[in-house]
């Protein structure tokens, strides 16, 4: 199934105040921007949202997704979970359809510092960090 | 008499639930900004601190829990220790027990912390990485004491002395 309406992806957006995540589609390319706080309050809606990215790279053939950070202030390790199982689902698609997954850091943030540094080395063959 | 080394203190007993458990996160931050004046430092006291409180929450058997926070100073650095407090089943004692059995008998933190991120992924419920990200993110030591149904969780660093502001 091909999902490239805009109205369908507006809708995967979500917002629960004190976090929020969007994504836009642009060929092969998507971007994500995470903004805000993701902790419990985040948690389902974040799942759903990496869950819904990931089938609607797949319906695209998308080769990049990137991931901008930088203004997330805090993310809990339920959270980062739900990040660590979405890059799994990326690594279990065969080759020619795995898309590569490029953060856009913050060097000042210490959390983005740490945990992106761990989540690069969980899998370093599909990870890039930009900071 | 520890009293003269203490260079702040704070304790909260409450019920915490998911959601103030960040209201609590917020808080402690202005509280620690105040007290060690280095972002860095700030961040990582506080994010031990959530991540402490949510084990709270998901082990507690009774709902409530004791957080306290120590700065103890004695000439150049500062020790801190972030403390929580609660009543746990059985069940729950146990499997805290083998977690901090397990992540003491690594070898290597970052090493742990990469295979309880391998478990993760495939987890339903909770992360299971709370301990590991606070010995391998925060730097910081963790222990655990069992009294009764009590169990007590430590996370233990030093910190550089104040800079005169």
């Amino acid at each position: 199934m091909s999902n490239t309406g805009a109205s369908a992806n507006q809708a995967l957006d979500v917002d629960v105040g004190t976090f929020s995540a969007t994504q836009k589609l642009n060929g092969t390319t998507m971007q994500l921007v995470f903004t805000g706080e993701a902790d419990a309050a985040a948690l389902t809606l974040m799942e759903t949202f990496l869950l819904g990215i990931h089938s609607l790279a797949q319906d695209n053939g998308v080769k990049e997704v990137a991931l901008d950070l930088r203004k997330v202030s805090f993310m809990s390790s339920s959270c980062f979970t739900k990040m660590i199982g979405w890059v799994t689902r990326v690594r279990e698609v065969p080759e020619p359809g795995r898309y590569r997954i490029r953060i856009q850091s913050s060097q000042s943030s210490l959390w983005q510092r740490r945990s992106l540094h761990a989540l690069q080395c969980f899998a370093t063959e599909l990870i890039t960090i930009e900071s | 008499m520890k009293q003269d080394k203490l260079a702040a203190y704070f304790e909260l007993r409450f019920r915490p639930n998911v959601e103030l458990v960040s209201v609590v996160r917020r808080f402690v931050s202005a509280f620690y900004e105040r007290i060690v004046h280095d972002l860095d430092v700030t961040e990582r006291l506080a994010m031990v601190t959530h991540e402490l409180l949510e084990n709270a929450v998901k082990y507690s058997s009774d709902g409530e829990t004791l957080l306290s926070i120590e700065v103890e100073q004695v000439g150049g650095p500062r020790n801190v220790l972030v403390r929580t407090k609660n009543r746990t089943t059985a069940e729950n004692r146990k499997i805290v027990t083998e977690a901090f059995n397990e992540a003491n008998a690594a070898k290597d933190t970052f090493s742990h912390y990469q295979e309880l991120m391998k478990r993760a992924s495939t987890r339903t419920e909770g992360s299971g990485l709370g301990l590991g990200r606070i010995r391998a993110e925060a730097d910081m030591s963790v222990a655990y004491a069992i009294d009764g149904e009590e169990l007590t969780v430590d996370a233990r660093t030093t910190i550089p002395a104040a800079v005169a502001s």
